[in-house]
């Protein structure tokens, strides 16, 4: 918001400029004017008006975007099927423009590569040894075995003097063992016979053997893949004739646990990569396709077959090599970014099909392609299928991405579970509520996507969803559903994302309510018209302990300083028409203090309101709410803020969105015809 | 302790001539590797959200044996423990004049220059502009001598959905190390996962072959995705390398970490539990400072206690507002009251760390004597936002160059950048410029 710094500007821009919006992007100079959205269509034979300077119109480009955290959760699900959640881990992504996927933003930390390093091994070990299960159980029968003492004894071995019984054993695969032996003890003397678990010659752990016929006891180990030498030691001997304690071993095993199951498509072994370097190559060029959601070169597959022959130079299994080399791919530049190389072109380009099945897909699933959309991109048949592959990717669960990163990063319902009421004002407000409340406005997005409704509902709507953890938050009875529930009749001011407690919460302090809040947040998320911050020096208001007026009174009588006025005139009225909703978003007609609300009030349009309900009215009614969510969407799709060059892009959008009834389906299949999505251009390096 | 058992070749394969040089050094036997084994000298920044009561933090008196103020109180004899305001320097007066915005966002730009005195740019998108901090000048110094060449941990991740401070980035508001003028260096804020970093997969008893060889396989994993970035980055624009370098130097990094791993083991303590609040959070990530210290894993550390402008309530202090609302007092003197524990508290986070390093001891001195740690927060009084007169606190002895003890009041102002000098130079940095900085801080 560099552009608006005097509050009389942002008067200006509000009520003088109709249809002025103020670009997002710091890096624009000048605010972009754009005519009044949607109007009356063209009659026939007539051509339209202009909607912006052609002259500035560019495709724009968006700085290398890497995998945020949620995106590389998506992405390993569905590419190994993998469900751990392992960006969890890694350090929080940073916001740009109100989004976490911006490129310019999203930088990459030594810590994150670290993460990155061992996030892939573990998923790569896990994926495997989900698929090498049938043969991971390796078994030793003792008289096979070699032992340092003792003597055959039917089929197990009898270690009846101080020894050791061991075996080599090749393990394909690393990580968790069970070892298991299955051993008795003849007993004599006052201790039970004492057995080591080896492997390579070390004690692994120790067991008192107290059974004298035959029994399996376990012991976990960790192996790496390779070689390995396992085995049990006999310690404690013991002989005063008759008595003889003997330890009895008949056989030894270990097995690999079951680790994950792989997802529809996951699987990477397509064939056994022990028949030779044929299978290598392609298990890592099959893998490698669906990983960098592109086909390899044939030089890049040869740089990863030869971190598997760098494995078995060194003695290491294929499997071993093979490990390395998936985990390679996984940490491969390809893998963690979305690649759009200029190769030195500075003008505009089309996408190639993969870069843009790329971008759709994380535009709409925040996840990789999948076999169809990649499939489309190999035929280079991806453009003219275009919006049946949006209505269908939109259809698909996936586009659950939409409701909970664009929705929940924009309307901030992604914050509401981190909210943090105080506790002893607000006890009702627990972790389960807060989580139904961020649910309901989910379920509230979702609709819109799901129906069609025009996006305008968001701002004011007849409908609202409840589950039986909110009904009692909104005074409703509850529906008899733990999931949410539409309902039809809503109570008073509800019906709306203003009336959504969830939001309302987020946008309080933690022991009262803030109109300031509130009416920034319906400035900035709904209207993209961010007032600029407070100056500084300014005297913090500070509610009285003591009150003898309402919030509202009390804060109306400090901002006195022309300074602040003029901003707060712009922001505290609507803050105000919410005051009928408590911190944490209760309905009340009475504020703490007893006094009765006034939720009446004057908008910097001049158009009077009373009430929440007759304020989302007014919101609904500006022009400046579905433009701003074309350049929230916007910023969004293509993780950078729409600039001057977008300003015919965002305009075309807006209009085909009024056009077409504000259907937020609808503005994604405009989006991702326009040239802004399909095109990019280039930069010198 | 054996440590650089790398060949030439690895090292040159490994790094970036930018980074080479120090660690070449490291390689050399004799004299540049005894001094660098010698005495290892350390630092942590400490950082802490939304000013200082100053009235309440300010002593009075100057020179040693000042009476400490009520927020101090925990330097002293206090809850039974002993006094450590002999290994504590107070110091009034210092100016960050670089952290003032451009406009409104003294938080943000606070953060950000806190330990860099550089001008962070106002932006909320392209064109991250910073310096690099103190401690990754330190950081460059030693890397390759420890397994990490700095730790930078901290609470709190940041929130979940993007509004941190009047058009700054969140880069700014979240991070105080930064690796470059571009390059924030993300915290880690889960004392579990720092644990599992430093202490876990150790294997004494693995062999010095086998310990070779498996960093030869990593090692060949790291060459593929280079190779992949090289040749990438040929075909990207000027923009998108800078975010391959970031990778890259990400990826060298790991090197170096994977050729310096050791068969040694050293875990002085336990992995840390679950966390209720910040208290323990805060008290198990300072241990795991005091031991990364204790077994040499890394020399340099960063602690956020809290992100820029925090609105934390802290409940358990009986504080039910915000602290940002709080610090805004307004001079109401029920708000100062309640700053004024917090403030407190932040003071008794900082005297932990200090008696901690004070207790683990080298054959030399304490950890501490070798070490300096600077508190301080974004802005002055969280009311004024001024960036001048900044509460500091700087305890230990930087291996002799420091005297603690006292409370130093410095006139006209000096740059905060003139102490960071002064202390990279005792911890063994040769510079004589940083950030805004006209020379050493006499008198420290």
């Amino acid at each position: 918001m560099r552009v608006l710094r005097v509050c009389a500007v942002v008067i200006v821009a509000l009520s003088a400029c109709e249809g002025a919006f103020v670009s997002m992007a710091s890096g624009s100079p000048e605010p972009v004017q754009l005519p009044p959205s949607g109007g009356p269509a063209t009659p026939a034979g007539q051509q339209p008006a202009p909607l912006c300077d052609p002259s500035t119109r560019d495709v724009g480009r968006v700085t290398l975007r890497r995998l945020n955290r949620y995106e590389y959760n998506a992405t390993v699900r569905d590419l190994l099927g993998d469900t751990s959640r392992p960006a969890d881990d890694f350090p929080a992504d940073d916001f740009g423009h109100g989004f976490d996927n911006q490129g310019d933003v999203l930088s990459t930390a030594p810590l994150l590569v670290e993460k990155y390093e061992a996030a892939a091994r573990k998923l790569v070990e896990t994926a495997l040894a989900a698929e090498y299960q049938p043969g991971a159980t390796v078994r030793v029968e003792a008289e096979t075995a070699t032992a340092s003492t003792g003597a055959a004894s039917g089929s197990a071995w009898n270690l009846y003097s101080n020894g050791t019984l061991t075996q080599s054993v090749t393990v394909p695969m690393g990580g968790a063992f069970t070892f298991r032996a299955r051993v008795w003890q003849q007993a004599a003397g006052p201790d039970p016979a004492r057995m080591r678990y080896l492997v390579d010659g070390r004690s692994v752990g120790e067991v008192d053997v107290t059974n004298t016929a035959a029994q399996t006891l376990t012991q976990p180990v960790t192996l790496t893949a390779g070689p390995h030498t396992i085995g049990v030691e006999f310690t404690n001997d013991y002989y005063q004739d008759p008595e003889d304690r003997n330890l009895l071993i008949d056989w030894l095993e270990l097995d690999k646990p079951a680790a994950g199951t792989p997802g529809a498509g996951a699987r990477i072994l397509v064939c056994d990569p022990t028949t030779g370097a044929a299978c290598v190559r392609s298990v890592l060029e099959r893998f490698g396709r669906k990983a960098w959601r592109r086909p390899l070169t044939s030089e890049e597959v040869d740089r990863y077959v030869a971190v598997v022959a760098v494995a078995q130079a060194e003695g290491e299994p294929v499997q071993a090599g093979l490990t390395n080399a998936l985990q390679a791919l996984l940490l491969s530049p390809h893998f963690l970014f979305r690649v759009e190389a200029d190769d030195g072109d500075t003008a505009p380009r089309a996408l190639s099909d993969h870069e843009l099945a790329t971008r759709l897909s994380y535009f709409l699933w925040g996840s990789m392609p999948d076999d169809e959309l990649s499939a489309l991109a190999d035929q280079g048949a991806l453009r003219p299928n275009l919006d049946a592959q949006v209505r269908r990717m939109l259809a698909d669960s996936r586009s659950e991405a939409l409701v909970t990163q664009f929705a929940g990063s924009w309307l901030w319902s992604r914050s509401v579970d981190e909210a943090s009421p105080d506790p002893t004002l607000f006890p009702s407000m627990t972790a389960p509520l807060k989580a139904a409340l961020r649910q309901e406005t989910e379920a509230f997005v979702r609709s819109f996507l799901q129906e069609d409704r025009s996006a305008l509902e968001l701002v004011q709507s007849d409908d609202m969803f409840v589950s039986d953890v909110t009904a009692a938050h909104y005074g409703v009875p509850a529906p008899g559903s733990a999931a949410m529930v539409r309902l039809r009749q809503v109570p008073e001011g509800r019906g709306g994302l203003l009336g959504h407690a969830g939001l309302l919460t987020v946008t309080s302090q933690p022991n009262r309510t803030s109109p300031v809040k509130r009416g920034k947040w319906v400035l900035a998320q709904l209207l993209c018209t961010e007032p600029p911050p407070p100056p500084a020096n300014v005297e913090a208001f500070v509610p009285s302990a003591t009150p003898t007026g309402t919030l509202r009174e009390q804060m109306e009588a400090h901002r006195s300083k022309a300074e602040c006025a003029g901003c707060h005139n712009l922001m505290d009225p609507i803050g105000f028409g919410l005051e009928n909703f408590d911190a944490i978003g209760r309905y009340r007609t009475v504020d703490t203090g007893g006094f009765p609300i006034d939720a009446s009030g004057t908008l910097y349009n001049g158009k009077s309101f009373a009430g929440p309900r007759e304020l989302a009215t007014l919101v609904k009614e500006d022009d400046r709410f579905p433009l701003c969510v074309t350049m929230q969407l916007f910023t969004y799709a293509l993780g950078r803020a729409p600039s001057t060059g977008d300003a015919c892009a965002v305009a075309e959008l807006n209009q085909a969105f009024a056009a077409k009834g504000h259907r937020l389906s609808e503005l994604v299949v405009a989006l991702v015809q326009s040239e802004s999505f399909t095109h990019r251009r280039g930069e010198s390096p | 302790m054996k440590r650089w058992e790398l060949s030439r070749r690895t090292i040159l394969r490994g790094l970036g001539t930018a980074v080479a040089l120090p660690v070449l050094e490291a390689m050399l036997p004799g004299l540049a590797r005894a001094q660098a084994m010698g005495r290892p000298r350390r630092l942590v920044a400490f950082y802490v959200a939304c000013g200082m009561y100053m009235q309440r933090w300010t002593p009075s008196a100057t020179g040693a044996g000042y009476a400490l103020s009520p927020i101090l109180q925990p330097l002293g004899a206090y809850n039974g423990l002993p006094s450590i305001q002999g290994d504590v320097l107070v110091l009034t007066g210092l100016a960050n004049r670089p952290a003032r915005p451009d406009g409104p966002g003294d938080h943000a730009s606070g953060t950000g220059a806190f330990i860099t005195a550089a001008h962070p740019f106002k932006t909320n998108g392209a064109n991250i502009s910073n310096g690099i901090s103190l401690d990754q000048v330190l950081a460059n110094q030693l890397r390759g001598q420890t397994k990490f060449a700095s730790l930078e941990l901290g609470i709190d991740g940041g929130g979940a959905s993007g509004d941190c401070d009047s058009g700054y980035s969140c880069a700014y508001a979240r991070n105080i190390a930064w690796a470059s003028a571009t390059q924030p260096l993300a915290k880690e804020t889960n004392p579990q996962a720092v644990f599992d970093r430093l202490f876990a997969g150790q294997d004494p008893t693995q062999t010095a072959a086998a310990l070779a060889k498996r960093k030869r396989l990593k090692q060949s994993v790291l060459d593929a995705v280079k190779e992949d970035a090289a040749s990438l980055n040929g075909r990207l624009g000027k923009t998108d390398q800078r975010k391959m370098d970031e990778y890259l130097t990400g990826v060298r990094e790991l090197e170096v970490r994977i050729q310096s791993e050791q068969a040694t083991s050293c875990s002085p303590g336990v992995r840390p539990g679950a966390w209720t609040d910040i208290r323990d959070k805060t008290t198990q990530m300072l241990d795991l400072i005091a031991w990364a210290f204790q077994c040499d894993l890394t020399r340099v550390a960063t602690f956020m206690l809290q992100n820029a402008g925090s609105g934390y309530a802290y409940r358990f202090l009986g504080i039910t507002d915000g602290h940002h609302t709080l610090s805004h007092h307004g001079g109401d003197q029920a708000n100062l009251d309640k700053l004024e524990l917090i403030d407190r508290w932040e003071v008794e986070q900082f005297a932990y760390l200090v008696r901690k390093l004070k207790s683990i001891q080298e054959p030399d001195g304490s950890v501490l004597d070798n070490s300096l740690i600077f508190f301080s927060s974004e802005i002055e009084d969280g009311d004024t936002h001024s960036h001048f007169n900044m509460p500091i606190l700087v305890a230990g002895k930087g291996g002799g160059a420091f005297n603690p003890g006292r409370h130093v009041r410095f006139s006209n102002q000096p740059s905060v950048a003139n102490l960071f000098v002064s202390m990279l130079n005792a911890l063994g940095a040769p510079v004589t410029q940083f950030g805004d900085s006209t020379g050493p801080l006499t008198g420290v």
